[in-house]
C-alpha cells in the first residue's frame, strides 16, 4: 500500500501523509499520530511554538504561562533539562479549569524535536485563555538547571 | 440541456525540495555582553509555493536558539525562541509538522539565532519538503493557485 494513493472511501483519494510519515514508526505511523479527521481542523493554519523558559536552582518550583495569541491547537509537546535528574511538570488549562493531568517526569510527558511526544488528538486553547505550566526542578545538586517547554501546535 | 461539467481540480505536483539556511553563529550572540543576534533570510524561490513538511538541522553545539518570522506577514512562528533540540531533528528523525504548512512562493522566512556555547556555533537548519505545481501546467509555475485552492 503507498501512501500517496491510499484511500478510505473508494474512489475518494485519501490525504497524503506527509508530514505524519514517521520514519521511526514505519507502517505503524496512523497509530501514533492524529488521524485525518483531527487533522482537517489543523489546514491552513499556521505552525506556532511557544516556549516557556525556568532556570531553577535545586527542587525548585515556578510556574510560568502560555497566551495565545489566537486559537491555538496544541499538537506535540518538547522539553529540554540542562541536568540530568531534569524536572516534574504539570499543565493547567484555565479556560477549562482543568488540570492536564498529575504532574509527571518530563521524560514521560515531553519528547524532542527528533522525537516529539504527538497527541493523538490535537487539543484547543482558545484565544488568550492562559495554559500555566508548573515544574519542579528535581537536581539537587545546586545547579542550575536550565528547562526549556515548548508546546507546538497551530494558530490561525 | 446538459450543464458543463467542471473540470476535476487535479492534486498538485510535488517536487521534492530542501531550503537550506547556513548560519555561523558567533559566540554568545545574543547574550548581554556578545555581539547581537545573528539575523538570516531566507528567499522563497519564485517558480513555487514551498510545502514544509519536515524541519531538520546540525549544529556544533546544541546551546543556541532560534526564531523564525514570516516576512510577508511580519507574523513572528514562535512567541520566544527555542532551542535547538525542540526546533529541529535530523534526516533519521526528523521534526515533522503534523499538518504540511505552505509556504507562498517569494516569501522571505527571516531567522534569528542565538548562542549560549560561548564558542562560534555553525548551524545548518534545513526546511525539506515540496514545490507544489499544478499537474496541468507544471513549467507554469503555482502562482499562488495551489495555497488557496488545495
Amino acid at each position: 500500500m503507498s501512501i500517496w494513493n491510499r484511500e478510505r472511501v473508494p474512489g475518494i483519494t485519501g490525504r497524503h501523509a506527509l508530514g505524519l510519515w514517521l520514519t521511526y514508526r514505519k507502517l505503524a505511523t496512523a497509530g501514533y499520530v492524529p488521524g485525518e479527521v483531527s487533522r482537517s481542523f489543523l489546514k491552513f493554519k499556521v505552525p506556532a511554538w511557544y516556549p516557556v523558559n525556568f532556570a531553577l536552582l535545586a527542587r525548585l518550583n515556578a510556574e510560568d504561562r502560555i497566551i495565545t495569541s489566537t486559537d491555538f491547537w496544541l499538537t506535540a509537546l518538547m522539553g529540554t533539562s540542562s541536568l540530568a535528574p531534569g524536572f516534574r511538570l504539570q499543565m493547567y488549562d484555565s479556560a477549562k479549569n482543568s488540570r492536564l493531568g498529575d504532574p509527571l517526569n518530563f521524560a514521560n510527558g515531553l519528547g524532542s524535536a527528533q522525537l516529539p511526544f504527538i497527541l493523538r488528538k490535537p487539543y484547543k486553547f482558545t484565544c488568550r485563555s492562559p495554559v500555566l505550566i508548573r515544574v519542579q526542578n528535581q537536581d539537587v545538586s545546586g545547579a542550575t538547571n536550565n528547562i526549556q517547554v515548548v508546546a507546538f501546535g497551530f494558530g490561525e | 440541456m446538459a450543464t458543463p461539467k467542471t473540470p476535476p481540480v487535479l492534486p498538485p505536483l510535488r517536487i521534492p525540495f530542501d531550503y537550506v539556511i547556513n548560519a555561523v553563529v558567533p559566540a554568545n550572540a545574543g547574550q548581554a555582553g556578545g555581539p547581537a543576534a545573528l539575523n538570516v533570510s531566507l528567499q522563497i524561490q519564485q517558480d513555487a509555493d514551498f510545502e514544509l513538511v519536515f524541519i531538520v538541522g546540525t549544529s556544533t553545539s546544541p546551546l543556541g536558539d532560534v526564531s523564525v518570522q514570516d516576512g510577508a506577514t511580519g507574523r513572528s512562528l514562535m512567541s520566544a525562541p527555542v532551542n535547538y533540540a525542540n526546533f529541529f531533528g535530523t534526516a533519521q528523525l526528523p521534526f515533522p509538522l503534523v499538518e504540511p504548512y505552505i509556504v507562498a512562493r517569494s516569501t522571505a522566512v527571516n531567522f534569528v539565532f542565538r548562542d549560549a556555547s560561548a564558542a562560534q556555533n555553525t548551524v545548518q537548519l534545513v526546511l525539506r519538503g515540496y514545490k507544489l505545481f499544478p499537474q496541468g501546467a507544471p513549467a507554469q509555475g503555482s502562482a499562488g493557485l495551489i495555497a488557496s485552492g488545495q
